[in-house]
């Protein structure tokens, strides 16, 4: 019968998608702020010489980790978002629900706001790209999936996890806030430049690191397919199909522990592509399959980071908009449409 | 040894939650390819006593025994081969189809990646043809109704291919006519594929009519086990749910409220469609009794009217011709 097999809207998608991300891939590498003829950067990339030298540094040390990061992040948000969703078997779960991006910004905010000036003077480089940042938005954020998950052993159900997700949120808030009010406004420009993301921060030689980590994560949220599916009819159900729950459940929390983590340790807490993504791919193929389901966010999401991406350039004037202006214009009527068709979601 | 893999049994059972016991030394035996029907108020444990014995919680005490082993020492891997679970929450994510729902029933059976094989296509089509539900197969589960979300989760027990089926109340959200449709599959289901089924369910009438055993728990009464008729002839069924004026009727097989201050009423055996001229008068306030001295209300056939009869009620007669002239009646002579 072909009712198992996926129907055409999964292979159309898909190969839409493939078709999508080498495409706005090499756009993110043709437009940026500085302007460069399209010819030229081809001839970059394809290695020629007769190019000038500024414009090869651009592309190659600017442009390319950017796109990698922006379809990595993407990638990454997007499983993270999925995960959680099928956990907590609800549809506004995204991968800041737990808590962990809080956590990130608060120990971020830590840094930041108490030791910026002296931060940035030891390492004579701007404060939000030093690798003290991202060491300690991924402390902050491995401190708070430690708390859940060693939460999650003990509660019975998933959405007591779910609330002390949003109570870490809520406190991490209140001690940023603080934390503002005493910090100079120097520092809390950096702050808030740092929590509205940006792609911009992974430089090249750190890109190695950034996509074997989020490889890694992807890997794990693969091999957690079966389980997820079983998920999907509610813990019960999963239980009786021989889920061991408690197991998946840690596994699930790990791995978007580890994708949030990465991506908000190097740019930020980015909002609305982990929530959104797993809904327009749920909605564009009609799939529920994890086994269909998977493959596409993880394209879908690195085709929308990378096309909000190329939005922060409208300003055209050489500025750039962080990219948490962008995500939620995308997000924000993908949530409402969800919210106004809920009956079949 | 294929004989023994079905049996389901709990040996000096304590169920409920740390914080509050529900029933302590529970023993019990689920009848191998029968139909058990559990039944009990709100609040007896149901539930409990299912999720325990199907492992989705442990015991406080003693132990469950699957095919003679003690469930503790399975793996929840074998423990799916073996029992399959139907609950009450079937509210899905991610707009799941019906077709997707019962492959779920083969995770069991299938490998890491849970890809289907032929087999398993074909054990969900069975399914799926066996529940009516073929032509929903691409149907999200949330655009479908109550019962037939509770048909979808049934074909995925069937397909889940276990010799014991556990169901929680499967006609809760069902119409009458559905309802016994449901039993009537679930019967069949254990007499033609020998299938070990307990379910919970407060419909007691189609319980007996259709249960090979019934389970009753109470927090009073404990657990309490028979076939139907012993427990309808032992008097246990209806001490079981005696509460206030509503008691069981042995003789009729089914609930009524006792009036014993009730105005009495005859209804003469050649009064023809008499059960529906009974219910009227019970409906009334009337009490029905098989002699006609003393009675308050008799009604005698009309011996020139064969459609009609005649009423008397405290020395005065009626003629009436039609069931519309007596329910006017009724309306006039009913007690207040």
């Amino acid at each position: 019968m072909t009712q198992t097999a996926p129907d055409k809207t999964f292979y159309r998608m898909l190969l839409l998608l493939i078709l999508l991300l080498p495409a706005l891939l090499l756009g993110n590498l043709f437009i940026g702020a500085v302007r460069i003829p399209a010819a030229d950067v081809f001839d970059i990339i394809l290695g020629r010489d007769g190019v000038p030298e500024v414009w090869r540094n651009i592309v190659l040390s600017y442009r390319v980790p950017q796109a990698v990061t922006a379809a990595v992040s993407g990638a990454a948000l997007a499983v993270a978002g999925l995960l959680m969703q099928t956990l907590f078997r609800n549809a506004l779960a995204d991968p800041s629900i737990l808590g962990i991006s809080s956590g990130a910004s608060l120990s971020v905010a830590i840094v930041m706001l108490c030791f910026g000036g002296s931060v940035g003077q030891i390492l004579s480089i701007s404060v939000s790209r030093s690798m003290f940042v991202i060491l300690a938005a991924f402390i902050g954020s491995m401190a708070v999936m430690a708390v859940v998950i060693w939460f999650s052993s003990r509660v019975r159900n998933n959405v007591m996890l779910l609330i002390i997700g949003i109570m870490i949120g809520y406190l991490s808030s209140s001690v940023i806030y603080v934390l503002n009010f005493y910090a100079s406004s120097d520092n809390i420009r950096h702050f808030v430049f740092w929590s509205m993301g940006n792609y911009t921060s992974v430089v090249a030689e750190r890109l190695p690191f950034f996509c074997i980590t989020i490889a890694l994560g992807l890997l794990g949220a693969t091999l957690l397919i079966k389980p997820l599916n079983a998920l999907l009819l509610g813990e019960n159900y999963a239980v009786n199909l021989g889920v061991r729950l408690k197991r998946v459940r840690i596994a699930i929390l790990a791995v978007t522990g580890l994708l949030t983590a990465t991506v908000t340790a190097f740019c930020g807490p980015i909002a609305f592509i982990g929530l959104a993504v797993p809904h327009i791919a749920r909605l564009l193929s009609r799939c529920s399959n994890h086994r269909q389901l998977m493959p596409l966010v993880i394209l879908t999401g690195a085709v929308i980071s990378l096309g909000c991406n190329l939005c922060t350039l409208i300003p055209s004037n050489g500025s750039i908009l962080p990219i948490n202006t962008i995500t939620p214009i995308v997000g924000a009527p993908v949530v409402l449409y969800i919210i106004l068709h809920r009956q079949h979601i | 040894m294929e004989e023994r893999k079905n049996t389901l049994s709990g040996h000096g059972l304590s169920i409920g939650y740390a914080d509050k016991v529900l029933h302590r030394d529970l023993n019990l035996e689920l009848q191998p390819a029968m139909l058990t029907c559990l039944l009990g108020p709100n609040g007896a444990g149901k539930s409990t006593l299912m999720r325990t014995l199907s492992r989705l919680q442990e015991p406080l005490a003693g132990e469950v025994r699957l095919g003679g082993r003690p469930m503790q020492n399975m793996s929840h891997g074998e423990i799916s081969r073996m029992i399959a679970v139907v609950m009450t929450d079937n509210d899905l994510f991610g707009g799941v189809t019906v077709y997707d729902v019962i492959m779920m029933g083969r995770h069991p059976h299938t490998d890491f990646w849970g890809t289907p094989r032929e087999k398993d296509r074909m054990l969900v089509e069975q399914a799926m043809d066996a529940m009516s539900l073929t032509p929903f197969a691409r149907r999200p589960m949330a655009s479908l109704s109550d019962g037939e979300r509770q048909k979808a989760m049934i074909a995925k027990a069937i397909a889940q291919e276990c010799p014991i089926i556990l169901l929680d109340e499967p006609t809760a959200f069902l119409d009458l006519p559905s309802r016994i449709a449901m039993m009537m599959m679930l019967r069949r289901l254990s007499m033609q594929q020998h299938k070990t089924i307990l379910l919970s369910t407060h419909d007691t009438d189609l319980a007996l009519q259709y249960a090979d055993r019934i389970w009753l728990l109470s927090q009073t009464a404990g657990l309490v086990t028979g076939s139907p008729e012993q427990l309808v002839l032992s008097g246990e069924f209806g001490r079981f749910f005696a509460t206030g004026d509503i008691r069981f009727d042995a003789t009729q097989g089914q609930f009524t409220v006792i009036r014993d201050k009730a105005p009495t009423a005859f209804v003469a055996m050649e009064i023809p469609n008499r059960l529906w001229i009974c219910h009227m008068a019970v409906r009334n306030g009337f009490r029905i009794v098989s002699e006609p001295e003393n009675a308050a209300l008799r009604l005698t056939p009309d011996a020139h009217d064969p459609d009609g009869c005649q009423v008397i009620f405290r020395d005065r007669t009626f003629d009436v011709a039609s069931l519309e002239d007596l329910s006017q009646l009724f309306e006039t002579i009913r007690p207040q």
